[in-house]
């Protein structure tokens, strides 16, 4: 047994997330600029945003979760597992034996009674677990894999990204030589390598992910900084006898956010698709649409086919990715300071 | 050398004394970067700035003068030299060491749209050398100090908290100023300050520096290639050519009596209003030559109306002739 439970964890962690978007809502409030780019960005693509927000809520929701308050009567093993919110939305014991299909009265193979007849509005998979249960917990497993790899790969490039582009000399030649030599290994080589390494759990996907994703921001950065450092306004803070530390953190950094921001968004999408391959070759996360698309495989081959795992699982990643990359054209629009008005 | 000093009757050390700067930029090449040339941007100058008073730096594009400005403040480290402020030679200072001094010189950039932190609002801006140095007790105080800076520059201080966008070209230039004065200098390099802005727009900010000067008692480092602005502002002026300083002296000699060919050049190139004088034809032709390659000799002997054999052979000295000095060999006083 651990020192903190899972779900504990999750909770925590959730709690923590609450209160960094209040926070982060609180100081982009008070600058100008943030709050003037976040009313553009709700102005021009209220769906995308809609639906983001509903599926950060759903994965919020599932990432609650508290043990006791009705299980299956009588199982103990079922009654001492955390249930999350969006577990408590479906009844303890709302399982069929296999396959049925949406809305069904009876199992697909057999025709044999279902105990919940008429009621599994995307169907039930091999198993006789809920699709539509299943399509909402992996929102859960899709934005974890999101959000925990670029909060691993945004700092690490940033670090290294800053470092090589304003110190230059010995730390740039390294950074670079480390750069160059992740980027000559196949990825997916690499990536796989990893995850036999680390293991199959969720954040070792994630740590995966993350080492092998840096590279490309950090050459962005290292670049971006390369410019900023020359501009007349760093090298007047020089001048007013600023630290080298103060002038990175007040002028470099700063002027670095809009493309945190916009890598963020892109690296978000490209980041859940990649693990929708990393399913396809067996060492994806459990749980993850990825997983659920791999096992249409098998589906889309029977006679009739089973159709309604997978599109669901698909529409789910569809709706996700589109509207991330809606947000994320938009946010580079808005924080591009040309068009934000700022500068020439 | 003989420390000739000029204007400035009641010290016998001026405020600034530059002495043999070199800044060389190394051109790398080749798998191993080695160094197959210098950039010589800055080489082997001389000249020093009274307490108080304008030193103009003109010449070409290209021809250093901005390098000479930077090294000053070692925003570019030079290779040799001696910049001696106040006695103190910053040039052997380290970098922590050379902090406190900071405080004395400061810069004023060309671009206003560049030189000001798009993300940072004015009151920040204008404070942070304020931070560094520790002027100013608290925030408040320090907010205090801005809005006098702000009306001492003519600008509203309720604008302390907008950001740089928000403002034109001039009121930028001004708020730069406000932020090199809020540390105090004693000596303000101006990197063509006023070369992007209006003529109009110029003129308020050259009353303004003429007003700062007066009543703080500021020098100015005047780097230009605009010779109207010189003569307004400068006391003296000297003229750089690839690298090197080739004449210097009081800003009325320089525009009366010229004694180097390629000063006299510039002044002729100003536009004349006087009918009878127009259409004189440049006497300076060619372009600059490349300071990674200067020719030898006189550096300014392939394009020199008035070169003769010597001149492509040695490098002229210095020559020093009343207040002034010329780097040609028709000023040698030997020579007649």
């Amino acid at each position: 047994m651990s020192l903190v439970e899972p779900h504990v964890l999750s909770n925590i962690v959730v709690a923590v997330l609450l209160g960094g978007a209040v926070a982060a809502f609180a100081i982009a409030r008070r600058s100008d600029l943030w709050s003037q780019a976040g009313r553009e960005l709700i102005g021009r693509r209220p769906i995308a945003i809609g639906a983001i927000a509903l599926f950060v809520s759903v994965a919020m929701l599932d990432s609650v979760a508290w043990v006791g308050g009705g299980g299956a009567a009588g199982n103990v093993l079922e009654q001492s597992r955390p249930r999350s919110v969006v577990d408590r939305m479906f009844a303890p014991d709302f399982k069929e034996k296999s396959y049925s299909a949406p809305l069904a009265d009876i199992e697909f193979y057999g025709g044999a009674d279902l105990s919940h007849p008429g009621s599994h509005l995307l169907g039930t998979d091999i198993l006789g677990r809920d699709v539509l249960h299943l399509t909402l917990k992996g929102a859960r497993v899709a934005l974890l894999i999101g959000g925990l790899t670029s909060l691993i790969v945004i700092p690490l490039a940033l670090l290294m990204g800053i470092s090589a582009g304003y110190f230059g000399g010995r730390i740039d030649d390294i950074v670079f030589f480390v750069v160059s030599t992740l980027a000559s290994i196949p990825t997916l080589l690499l990536l796989i390598a990893l995850i036999m390494v680390l293991g199959h759990g969720p954040v070792q996907v994630c740590v995966a992910m993350g080492v092998t994703g840096w590279v490309g921001f950090c050459r962005i950065v290292r670049g971006e900084t390369f410019k900023l450092r020359e501009l007349d306004y760093v090298q007047a803070a020089r001048a007013l006898g600023v630290s080298e530390i103060g002038i990175i953190l007040r002028h470099i950094l700063p002027n670095l956010m809009h493309l945190v921001v916009i890598t963020f968004v892109l690296l978000f999408s490209g980041l859940v698709l990649s693990e929708a391959i990393l399913a396809y070759l067996g060492i994806g996360i459990d749980g993850s649409w990825g997983q659920m698309i791999d096992q249409a495989r098998d589906e889309l081959a029977r006679d009739p086919i089973i159709w309604w795992n997978l599109v669901a699982a698909s529409t789910a990643l569809f709706a996700l990715i589109l509207s991330v990359n809606f947000v994320g054209d938009a946010v580079r629009d808005i924080l591009d300071p040309k068009t934000l008005g700022e500068g020439e | 050398m003989s420390a000739a000093i000029e204007g400035s009757p009641n010290a016998c050390e001026p405020l600034l004394r530059v002495e043999g700067l070199r800044t060389w930029f190394p051109i790398r090449a080749g798998i191993l970067q080695r160094t197959v040339g210098n950039v010589r941007a800055v080489d082997n100058i001389d000249f020093e700035v009274a307490a108080g008073e304008t030193l103009a730096l003109v010449g070409e594009s290209g021809c250093g003068k901005t390098t000479v400005g930077r090294s000053l403040l070692r925003l570019v480290e030079p290779q040799a030299g001696r910049v001696l402020f106040d006695g103190v030679d910053l040039c052997t200072l380290s970098k922590r060491e050379l902090i406190p001094y900071r405080s004395d010189i400061q810069i004023v950039f060309q671009d206003p749209m560049a030189s000001l932190d798009p993300r940072m609002r004015v009151r920040d801006a204008i404070a942070e050398g304020m931070r560094s140095f520790g002027i100013g007790a608290n925030a408040a105080e320090r907010t205090e100090r801005v809005a006098a800076l702000l009306e001492r520059v003519q600008l509203d201080p309720a604008w302390m908290s907008r950001y740089p966008h928000e403002f034109s070209g001039g009121q930028r230039q001004r708020l730069c100023i406000a932020r090199a004065l809020a540390v105090e200098p004693r000596l303000i390099v101006c990197d063509e300050a006023t070369s992007a802005l209006d003529v109009s727009i110029q003129a308020q900010i050259l009353n303004l520096l003429r007003d700062l000067q007066q009543d703080l008692g500021l020098a100015y480092l005047f780097i230009t290639h605009d010779l109207g602005v010189v003569r307004y502002l400068a006391d003296r002026v000297a003229v750089m050519y690839v690298g090197e300083i080739v004449e210097q002296g009081p800003t009325e000699q320089i525009f009366e009596r010229p004694s180097h060919p390629y000063t006299q050049g510039l002044l002729s190139a100003i536009p004349s209003t006087d009918p009878g004088r127009r259409g004189i034809s440049a006497r300076v032709i060619g372009d600059v030559p490349s300071p990674a390659n200067p020719p030898d000799g006189c550096r300014f002997h392939p394009r020199c109306p008035q070169a003769f054999e010597r001149c492509g052979r040695e490098r002229p000295p210095t020559y020093f002739a009343g207040e002034g000095s010329s780097r040609c060999f028709l000023s040698d006083p030997a020579a007649g």
